[in-house]
């Protein structure tokens, strides 16, 4: 299973300098909501393996685990980079 | 962009998966040592030339490959001694097999719950 | 790839060390039984055991069925036997306790073995756990 960064693309922290200062906002919400959706999506997955070994469904151990795992560490970078773009966004709503 | 996660954790993977097959497979030949007419088995794990890491399915040797999973090569192990009931399972190497199936699984799973940990570690550091 | 297919198998295959050696032991039991319920004396068991299937390239084994060795035992000269013929010969099992001793140790070997691979899958399922942190 292969889970892709986040990827925010050029416009994530464009200043709206060109657009309307509505531009950075959207692109910054859509990528978030897209990122949120995609980890949880894996989440879920995880989720649903790891009931699939309990009932017996599967006997896969370690795929579960390393599955459960890649979730968690998913779900740890989606929190942490949406803190850091989170704090990056007031600093520059700051500038202005 | 790769995944931040990268090829390795997939290669353990297939790894571990193609340890859980060979020792199902010893459980087998251990099980039927005394089974008359019993050929013992082993399979392999293809590398291929570019260097990646692939179960292969070559001549199977007669015998089905299960189709849920990934192909492996299973193929009657040559066998040194025959018993007067054409057995071929040869006890000692089974049990030899069998330990160093079991820690070569090992090896495999600590990789890859050492390259996790790490992985959580850069992350929760992040913050 | 599943652990617990293995098992599975292994647990078959103690299961037929297990009837083997009470086979064995029935045998040594009666090494001098002269005189059974279906007349005659006591003749030793064999196990016919078979490879079953398990998942295709995978196999179990277990006892087809206990068969009885036809092979006529001794006569021995026995007059004062109450098993014994006109001519004072008994007919005895056809039991050879070396023999049957010399399955005993190898049928223990065959079950420990098998001990022997659950205890390995055991402990590599449990590895595998550790996975999870």
């Amino acid at each position: 299973m292969r889970i892709d960064p986040l990827d925010f693309g050029p416009n994530a922290f464009r200043l709206s300098a060109d657009k309307g200062t509505n531009a950075p906002e959207t692109d910054f919400v859509d990528t978030l909501r897209q990122a949120v959706s995609q980890t949880n999506e894996t989440l879920k997955k995880a989720e649903k393996a790891s009931v699939d070994l309990a009932s017996g469904e599967t006997g896969n151990i370690h795929e579960v685990m390393i599955q459960q795992q890649k979730a968690d560490i998913s779900l740890r970078l989606l929190v942490t980079s949406t803190n850091k773009l989170i704090n990056a966004y007031n600093e520059l709503k700051n500038l202005r | 962009m790769g995944g931040i996660f990268g090829r390795s954790i997939e290669q353990f993977k297939s790894f571990m998966d193609y340890r859980v097959f060979r020792q199902e497979i010893i459980a087998s030949n251990v099980a039927n040592t005394d089974t008359p007419g019993y050929k013992a088995r082993d399979v392999s794990f293809e590398k291929q030339l570019d260097g990646q890491m692939k179960m292969q399915q070559t001549h199977s040797d007669h015998l089905p490959v299960s189709q849920t999973g990934p192909a492996f090569d299973t193929f009657e192990e040559p066998y040194t001694h025959i018993g007067n009931d054409s057995n071929t399972v040869d006890m000692d190497r089974e049990m030899m097999k069998l330990a160093q199936n079991q820690l070569l699984y090992d090896v495999a799973a600590q990789s890859v719950r050492g390259k996790l940990q790490r992985l959580k570690t850069v992350i929760t550091e992040m913050r | 790839m599943d652990l617990f297919t293995a098992m599975d198998i292994s647990a078959g295959g103690l299961s037929v060390q297990r009837t083997r050696m009470n086979v064995i032991s029935s045998n040594i039991t009666n090494a001098n039984t002269t005189r059974t319920e279906e007349g005659g004396p006591y003749q030793r068991r064999d196990c016919v055991l078979k490879e079953t299937t398990f998942e295709n390239v995978l196999s179990g084994v277990e006892v087809e069925e206990i068969v009885r060795d036809p092979t006529p035992g001794k006569r021995i000269y026995d007059p004062g036997n109450p098993d014994s013929d006109k001519e004072g010969y008994v007919r005895m099992p056809n039991v050879n306790i070396m023999e049957e001793m010399v399955n005993l140790t190898g049928t223990t070997r065959a079950f420990e073995a098998n001990a022997t691979v659950i205890k390995s899958l055991k402990d590599m399922a449990l590895k595998a756990l550790s996975i999870g942190g």
